[in-house]
């Protein structure tokens, strides 16, 4: 009788256990499929912009441990040189541009569906994503038309190359300065002009009302390919 | 069974622990939609309506974003996050919302007790810096601002805190901002190192610096900066005084170092020829500048040279000599004018296809001016505006100048000045064509460009008209099109086929449209104000013009239109914001008005009167949210008595003798029209310079702008009046109001406007046209009939040569004429008889004379033998013309003066009209432009004066005060 009992109690004590443990698995199968990030100057960027950009290479491979907040930061960035671009109307970029841009895009996926479902999974549509590309490249003419740096002088080569002698090895020997100093000038030019960047984009931060929503435990941070 | 039980535990919660991808709800029927802000289900259809994804609809991300985006754009939520769950017919989606909590106050702690801190001070600077509703996102900023704040006032080693406290119902929030003062650094040692200028002690005692004292660096700084202008007033124009802090290492002490160098007094002297005193000043500015290094002296002699040289003096000389004596540096400027060179001979050659007299608005240099190069230069490059113009823009004019010969030691020598011009070839436009452009035709973008085939080439036009090419794309939606203009000249110059290279960029449209603010105004009068709907391009004069009607609802305080992108770069949200303003306004005021008028029993004599005026003012806007409004107005003056027609016996002082109230009823848009409605009630009474009268009417209006400068109005109006007081010849009255006493009117009139000042109450530039007609006849209630009509023109123009000036004029007809009717008149022996009278009833009649008319006569007070009574009492007239022009000269400091020429007169019927007759007057006031407007002062001077009556003189002149410009 006591076993009886016993049985009969410790079945709906193990459904309810089931029904507990059932519980958040219920909870935790509620997604956030997509939610405000950041706001920069007025303009809105969503989790699905962070996913678009790393799916369809937008912004450069993020190495850190926290990809989603690099490839933010990266989009408030792109966020904030474009109110610049927009103040200033650098050249526009012809439709082939815009169409190798996107040509180089769907490339990057196996095939023409699985492209067209990663424009659904991000929510975006073909023009929207050609739209983007063009404000990259208009971005882009925009900083080189700004940005541009006069050819060092040999002693700066000369400094640069001592300073980063480990850039500049084959085979893990240091090469002479005479048959890399084409490598080295370039390098230096590309160095001093993204601190050029930098500096000024420092300043549009500055200035620029930013609020950045994304915290990594809330953020149910987006699954990054 | 353990072991089945054991296994479905296992895989229940490796199903709570997996994740699913966003692919995987894709397509999946969206089974319900929950809206949420902090746990609480929202059910606005305003909100609601915002959501792109649809019940019973697949799942797509880009309604998400959308929906999302839309969220953000109303500026209610500082964040949307969108939940999916899987459900066994799809998947049901959660939009979470997280309301802004608006600062609406901001609370400081900690520093009651701490000596020199106010926490009305640091509010008043996070409000200037941040506003009264600090964003949250800005709270380390704002800690750095009070931080700032504290160290001024002496807290170096301050903490501050930030926190908001959040209320819900209404959603809202505290700014806490905690405050730890700690220790107040305090003054220990002033060192001061002081060379001339000031003695040590005086220093010290200037700065405010003893022992003990709080260091202050922001007060310090300004007690510094006075103390170097003392210096610079002195004539020590490099004077230089530093403070340098030492900290002790807790910062609780501070010594200062005090180092002032006065540097030289410098003495500034001009010898030679004559310079102007008013203009040394700015040609030598070393005491605005504060020094005298070698750049500023030789900028300085320049200045002096170029300034002569302007005045024909073109081979001067100003040589700069610094002089150290002492501590005292002379700078001394040698003027050597030289002679004054002037224009004796003008010629101008080479012009074969532009006549003299089209060139002369270039041909400023004229035979007898001094001669200057900068005026030469300036008439070649007009020469050669004006060949550009018509398609010479090839041709060159070269200037020459030469001395003739003069006498020896003459101070003038004559020179004779050669323009001789190249025409160089004619441009003609070929062609005008676009490259590049698919969404705008050819046509749309070509038609009403200045350049056109067969029309002369202009360079400056081709730039103008690329601007105007890119407009039109921008107010298309193409806001990043950018258009390259090349002119496409041919070998020979003659023909120009012009090329227009677009490069389009994407069309922006118009997704959803946001209005947010608004709490009493309804959502339909914003909207029926917008110049665009969704889905349209969004157009840059499309955004203008709907905010500009917006603002001319006067619904708003302020209003804004901004733009939401959201991701899709083509589609942006239309963000209105609106601040409503007060729906109840309440005016009051009261001031003193004076001006001269007629007064006298039989005989009018002219008189300054000062009469003491109030008004009220009330109203309503906005009614049922639709902008309809109710106003009241009125306004009262209290006269002497013996103005009022009160008898003698009533004594002196003031009686309430004028007054008008005036109600009136908005409605805008009529039944869905483009007219706005008006309906108004007047109960007044008035004084005119020969009769007082009381009116009651009633106006019914309707008004339809046309354009932003054209209007047309067309009312009807039903009114009472009755006369009073009358002070005409009585033989005159037996003419037109014996009858008439008091007179019931019905009237329809109709006017035109066009209105293209740049401002209603001072304009600078612009014109005002109007054309009214009215009609008043028996058979529409009247018990008087007749035919008016009354025309106004006014221009105002800014002087080119003297653009502060302002040139304005106005000319003034009225006409008017009575339809026949039986009255009672004199006959030519003086009996009364019954007759035919086409007078007009007094209060209907023209009169002129006062501060907005004919300036040299006082109210009323003009008119010919047949307008004015024996007794030199006004009758009105049925025929007015009016011309005022007036020279506006701004001083400075809202000060202006003003010259004025009016003449003008009223005649007793149309057919009088003789402009021989309009009398003249002349003369000039003062202009002060105060927050109500311009306050004015005008002296008119009649230019030549007649007897008011056998025996009585007009007086001369007649003053005015009043508010506002004379027209």
């Amino acid at each position: 009788m006591a076993h009886r009992i016993a049985r009969g109690f410790a079945r709906p004590v193990i459904g309810a256990l089931m029904l507990a443990l059932a519980a958040p698995s219920r909870v935790a199968a509620q997604e956030v499929i997509d939610r405000m990030m950041a706001v920069v100057s007025g303009d809105l960027i969503m989790m699905s912009d962070v996913t678009a950009a790393v799916d369809f290479g937008l912004v450069p491979p993020a190495t850190s441990d926290d990809v989603t907040r690099t490839v933010l930061s990266q989009l408030i960035d792109r966020s904030l040189m474009l109110a610049e671009v927009e103040r200033y109307a650098p050249p526009e970029p012809s439709r082939a541009a815009v169409d190798r841009e996107y040509q180089s895009v769907s490339t990057r996926f196996s095939s023409p569906e699985a492209f067209a479902e990663a424009l659904a999974r991000n929510g975006i549509d073909e023009s929207s994503l050609r739209a983007t590309l063009r404000a990259n490249l208009r971005l882009r003419a925009y900083l080189e038309q700004r940005f541009t740096t006069v050819p060092p002088s040999d002693a700066e080569i000369e400094a640069y190359y001592r300073e980063h002698r480990e850039r500049f090895t084959r085979n893990g020997r240091p090469q002479p300065l005479d048959e890399v100093r084409a490598d080295v000038e370039q390098a230096l030019g590309l160095d001093r002009r993204q601190s050029m960047v930098d500096e000024w984009l420092a300043g549009l931060r500055r200035r620029a009302p930013i609020t950045d929503v994304y915290v990594p435990e809330a953020a149910a941070a987006p699954r990054l390919r | 069974m353990r072991r089945r039980w054991g296994l479905t535990l296992l895989l229940m919660l490796h199903a709570a622990a997996a994740r699913a991808d966003v692919a995987d709800y894709l397509g999946r029927p969206v089974t319900a939609i929950v809206v949420e802000a902090e746990g609480r289900r929202i059910s606005d259809p305003a909100l609601l309506d915002l959501l792109e994804s649809v019940a019973g609809q697949p799942l797509r991300m880009r309604d998400v974003r959308a929906s999302v985006a839309h969220l953000f754009s109303l500026g209610r939520f500082a964040d949307v996050v969108v939940h999916a769950t899987p459900t066994a017919a799809g998947v049901s989606l959660r939009y979470e919302l997280m309301p802004v909590h608006p600062i609406e106050r901001i609370v400081f702690t900690g520093v009651a007790t701490a000596p020199g801190l106010d926490d009305g001070d640091l509010r008043r600077a996070v409000v200037e810096r941040f506003g009264s509703s600090p964003p949250t996102s800005r709270a380390n900023d704002l800690r750095l601002l009070v931080l700032a704040q504290l160290r001024n006032r002496g807290y170096r080693r301050a903490v501050v805190t930030t926190r908001v406290e959040i209320e819900h119902a209404p959603e809202r929030g505290s700014l806490v901002i905690a405050v730890t003062p700690g220790t107040r650094t305090t003054i220990d040692r002033v060192i001061v190192g002081t060379n001339g200028g000031f003695s040590d002690a005086e220093t010290v005692r200037r700065l405010n610096v003893p022992r003990g004292a709080a260091f202050q660096p922001e007060l310090l700084q300004e007690r510094a900066d006075r103390l170097v202008e003392d210096l610079k007033a002195r004539g020590h124009y490099n004077a230089r005084l530093t403070v340098t802090p030492q900290f002790a290492g807790d910062e609780s002490t501070v010594s200062l170092t005090v180092t002032v160098v006065p540097g030289p007094r410098i003495r500034l002297e001009f010898a030679g020829d004559p310079l102007p005193e008013d203009r040394r000043e700015e040609l030598v500015p070393i005491r605005r500048e504060g020094a005298v290094d070698e750049d500023l002296l030789e900028d300085s002699g320049q200045r002096i040279e170029e300034f002569l040289r302007g005045q024909g003096y073109r081979d001067a000389t100003a040589a700069f000599t610094r002089t150290t004596q002492g501590d005292e540096l002379t700078v001394r400027f040698t003027v050597a004018r030289g002679r004054q060179y002037r224009v004796a001979q003008v010629e101008v050659t080479g012009n074969d296809r532009v006549t003299l007299a089209d060139l002369a608005p270039a041909l400023r240099v004229r035979e007898g001016q001094v001669f200057s190069a900068a005026a030469l230069s300036a008439e070649v490059a007009a020469i050669q505006d004006i060949y550009a113009r018509r398609g010479y823009s090839l041709a060159r004019a070269v200037p020459e100048a030469r001395p003739l010969a003069s006498a020896a030691g003459a101070p003038q020598v004559p020179m004779t000045v050669r323009i001789a011009i190249a025409e160089n070839v004619r441009t003609l436009v070929g062609s005008v064509r676009v490259e590049g452009n698919t969404a705008l035709t050819t046509a749309e973008l070509t038609d009403g460009l200045g350049l056109q085939p067969g029309q002369p080439f202009y360079p400056t036009q081709l730039a103008i008209d690329r601007d105007a090419v890119q407009l039109r794309y921008a107010n298309a939606g193409f806001r990043s099109a950018t258009v390259s203009s090349n002119p496409g000249l041919s070998d020979d110059g003659a023909r120009a086929d012009v090329v227009f290279t677009v490069e389009e960029g994407p069309q922006i449209r118009i997704d959803h449209i946001l209005i947010v603010g608004n709490q009493r105004t309804r959502t339909d009068t914003i909207r029926r104000e917008l110049q665009f709907t969704s889905g349209d391009p969004l157009g840059l004069s499309a955004v203008t013009e709907s905010q500009r009607r917006l603002a001319t609802l006067g619904l708003f305080r302020r209003t804004r239109i901004s733009e939401l992108g959201h991701g899709a770069e083509t589609t942006r949200d239309v963000l209105i914001v609106v601040e409503e303003a007060p729906v109840t306004t309440i005016g009051y005021g009261g001031g003193l008005e004076t001006k001269p008028v007629i007064r006298g029993d039989a005989v009018a004599s002219e008189q300054l009167e000062f009469a003491p005026r109030a008004f009220f003012e009330i109203g309503r806007r906005n009614l049922f949210g639709k902008n309809r409004s109710v106003n009241l107005f009125s306004r009262v003056s209290f006269r002497p008595r013996s103005f009022t027609g009160e008898s003698a016996g009533a004594g002196g002082g003031y009686g309430f003798s004028e007054y008008r109230v005036i109600g009136t009823y908005r409605e805008p848009r009529l039944r869905g029209t483009a007219a706005d409605a008006f309906l108004t009630g007047t109960i007044e009474q008035q004084r005119r310079a020969s009769f007082n009268f009381a009116r009651r009417a009633l106006t019914a209006e309707l008004l339809r702008r046309l354009s932003r400068q054209v209007s047309v109005t067309g009312n009807y109006q039903l009114q009472r009046t009755e006369l009073f007081d009358e002070r005409i010849d009585e033989d005159d009255r037996l003419l037109i109001d014996r009858l008439f006493p008091q007179v019931r009117l019905s009237s329809f009139s109709m006017s035109a406007i066009r209105d293209s000042r740049d401002d209603l109450i001072d304009p600078r530039v612009g014109a005002y046209l109007s054309a009214n007609g009215q009609i008043a006849g028996r058979a529409i209630g009247s018990e008087v009939g007749f035919i008016k009509s009354y025309f106004t023109g006014q221009v105002f123009r800014t002087l080119p040569q003297l653009r502060q000036v302002v040139f304005a004029t106005s000319l003034r007809v009225g006409l008017a004429a009575g339809f026949p009717r039986q009255g009672t008149v004199l006959d030519e022996s003086g009996d009364i008889v019954t007759g035919i009278v086409r007078e007009l009833p007094a209060s209907e009649r023209f009169f002129a004379g006062g501060d907005t008319t004919v300036r040299g006569f006082a109210l009323d007070q003009l008119g010919t033998a047949d307008t004015i009574g024996p007794g030199g009492f006004a009758k009105g007239g049925n025929a007015l013309v009016i011309f005022n022009a007036e020279l506006r000269l701004p001083i400075r400091g809202g000060l202006g003066l003003v010259g004025f020429f009016d003449t003008g007169n009223v005649f007793v019927r149309t057919s009088a009209i003789d402009l021989g007759e309009l009398r003249s007057t002349v003369g000039f006031g003062i202009r002060y432009k105060s927050p109500v407007g311009p306050i004015r002062v005008d002296l008119g001077i009649k230019a030549n004066r007649k007897d008011l009556a056998p025996g009585v003189r007009e007086d001369a002149t007649a003053v005015h005060i009043s508010l506002g410009q004379a027209f």
